[in-house]
C-alpha cells in the first residue's frame, strides 16, 4: 500500500512539475532564440533545460519566482554547449527538412503596414541585429537579456554571476557601442 | 547638472536605477536643454526598437511535447522504492515496443549495423557522410571515429582516434568526415557511439585503390 501511495505521489510530482513550467517555457524559448538565433536551436535548448530541472522540481515548487532561475540555468547550459562546441573537433549537424525561417527580417509581417513601412522596419531591425551581433559575446549576452529581454540588473547579478558593478559599467559600454553603430538611424 | 553630468546618467535614468534626487535633478536638465532631450528620446527609442525584435514562433506543440519529453527522460530513473512496483508494468510495455518495429535503442555489448561500402582512390579527398539516427536526444555522447592507417582524416594527420563528446538530437544527425587515403587496401572506418555505458557501432567498408573511383558522396544510416 505504501508503495501504491508513493507512486502516486510521485507521478502526481510529473504533473505538479508541467504546472509550474508551463507559463515560463514560452518566455524560456524567445530568451533560448535571442541567444542561439534560430528557432530549431532555442526548442533544444529549452529542451535540454527542462531535462536538467524535472530532477530539481521539488526546488524548482519552492521558489516564489522561477523565472529568473530558470533563465539562470538556460544560460549555464548555453555557454557549457557553446565551450563543448568549441572543444569539438567534429560537429554533428542536425538534418532537417524544415523550412525554418531563421530571418527576423521575414517574421514581422503586419496587415496594418504597408509594405513599405514593412521594408522600413525591416531595413531597422537588420541593423539592430547587426549592432548587437557586433558587440562582444558578454555585452551581447547582457544587452540580449536587459535590454531586449527586461531582465534587471538585480535578477542579471545572479543570473550571469557576475557583480552589479560590472554588468552597469558592461551595459554603459554596450549602449555607447550600439549608439555609435546605429547614429543615422531613425526608429 | 550640467549636460556632461546629464549624459552621465542617462542609461540609469532610462532603466529606473537613480535615486529620486539624481532623478529629479536629470529631469529638471532635460526641461531646459533640448539637445540632451533629444538624446535620451532616441536611447528610449532604440531600447524600444529593441524590446520589439520578433521571435519566430516555436513548432505547433512544442510546449506540450518539451514537458513530455523531459518527463519521459527522465522519468525511467524512479526512486529505488518505487522500481519493483513499475518493473512488471515497464517490461510489458518493452517487450511491445520491441514487436512494433519502433527506432532500437543502443544495446550492450555494442551492437554493429550491417556494413557499407566506399570506393575511393590513393590521395583522394573525399567526404563520407555519416547519419546517425537516434531515437531520442543523447545529451553528452560519445563519439568515436577510428581510422585504419591507409585513411586520414583531413586536419588530423597521424591520428588513428578522433574522440570528442557532444549532444545527439532526436532525428538525423549528420556527421561530415572528410578523408583522404593515404595508401591502398580495403580498410573498415568504425564510427562508435557511447551514451550511459551503451554502445552502437557503425562500420564502413573502404576500398582504397589508383584507379578511378566513384565521385558521388556517400552517406552510412544507422540507428543509435
Amino acid at each position: 500500500m505504501e508503495k501504491v501511495i508513493s507512486l502516486i505521489q510521485y507521478f502526481s510530482q510529473t504533473s505538479e512539475f508541467e504546472k509550474i513550467l508551463h507559463p515560463y517555457i514560452l518566455k524560456l524559448y524567445r530568451v533560448a532564440y535571442r541567444l542561439c538565433g534560430s528557432a530549431a536551436d532555442a526548442e533544444d535548448l529549452v529542451q535540454d533545460v527542462l531535462v536538467k530541472v524535472y530532477p530539481k522540481r521539488q526546488t524548482l515548487g519552492s521558489l516564489e519566482n522561477p523565472g529568473p532561475w530558470l533563465v539562470k540555468v538556460m544560460y549555464r547550459t548555453f555557454i557549457d554547449q557553446r565551450r563543448r562546441l568549441a572543444r569539438s573537433p567534429l560537429h554533428l549537424q542536425q538534418c532537417s527538412n524544415d523550412e525554418e525561417n531563421n530571418s527576423l527580417l521575414e517574421s514581422i509581417p503586419s496587415e496594418h503596414r504597408g509594405p513599405e513601412e514593412i521594408s522600413e522596419n525591416n531595413q531597422v531591425r537588420e541593423k539592430l541585429m547587426r549592432a548587437i551581433n557586433s558587440l562582444n559575446l558578454d555585452q551581447k549576452h547582457l544587452c540580449i537579456l536587459h535590454d531586449v529581454e527586461g531582465y534587471t540588473l538585480n535578477e542579471l547579478e545572479d543570473i550571469l554571476d557576475t557583480p552589479i558593478g560590472t554588468l552597469k559599467s558592461r551595459l554603459h559600454r554596450a549602449r555607447a557601442s550600439l549608439r555609435k553603430i546605429l547614429q543615422h538611424e531613425t526608429f | 547638472m550640467n549636460c556632461r553630468q546629464a549624459l552621465e546618467y542617462r542609461d540609469d535614468y532610462i532603466d529606473g536605477y537613480l535615486g529620486r534626487e539624481e532623478k529629479v535633478a536629470v529631469r529638471e536638465h532635460l526641461a531646459g536643454c533640448p539637445q540632451c532631450h533629444e538624446a535620451f528620446n532616441r536611447d528610449v527609442a532604440m531600447l524600444q526598437a529593441l524590446r520589439a525584435m520578433p521571435v519566430p514562433a516555436p513548432s505547433p506543440g512544442f510546449v506540450r511535447r518539451s514537458l513530455q519529453q523531459a518527463q519521459a527522460t527522465r522519468r525511467w530513473r524512479l526512486p529505488k522504492n518505487l522500481a519493483p512496483v513499475v518493473s512488471a508494468a515497464m517490461a510489458a510495455c518493452l517487450v511491445l515496443w520491441l514487436v512494433s518495429g519502433l527506432p532500437r535503442m543502443i544495446n550492450q555489448p555494442a551492437n554493429e549495423l550491417p556494413t557499407a561500402q566506399v570506393i575511393i582512390k590513393i590521395n583522394e579527398q573525399k567526404i563520407v557522410n555519416v547519419v546517425v539516427n537516434a531515437p531520442r536526444d543523447l545529451l553528452d555522447a560519445h563519439v568515436t571515429i577510428e581510422l585504419p592507417e591507409q585513411l586520414e582524416m583531413v586536419g588530423f594527420p597521424g591520428k588513428t582516434a578522433i574522440e570528442w563528446k557532444t549532444d545527439l538530437r532526436k532525428g538525423k544527425n549528420l556527421l561530415s568526415l572528410p578523408l583522404v587515403a593515404k595508401r591502398t587496401g580495403n580498410v573498415e572506418l568504425v564510427t562508435r557511439i557511447d551514451h550511459d555505458n551503451k554502445s552502437k557501432l557503425l562500420k564502413l567498408a573502404m576500398k582504397i585503390h589508383n584507379s578511378h573511383a566513384r565521385e558521388d558522396l556517400h552517406a552510412a544510416r544507422y540507428m543509435v
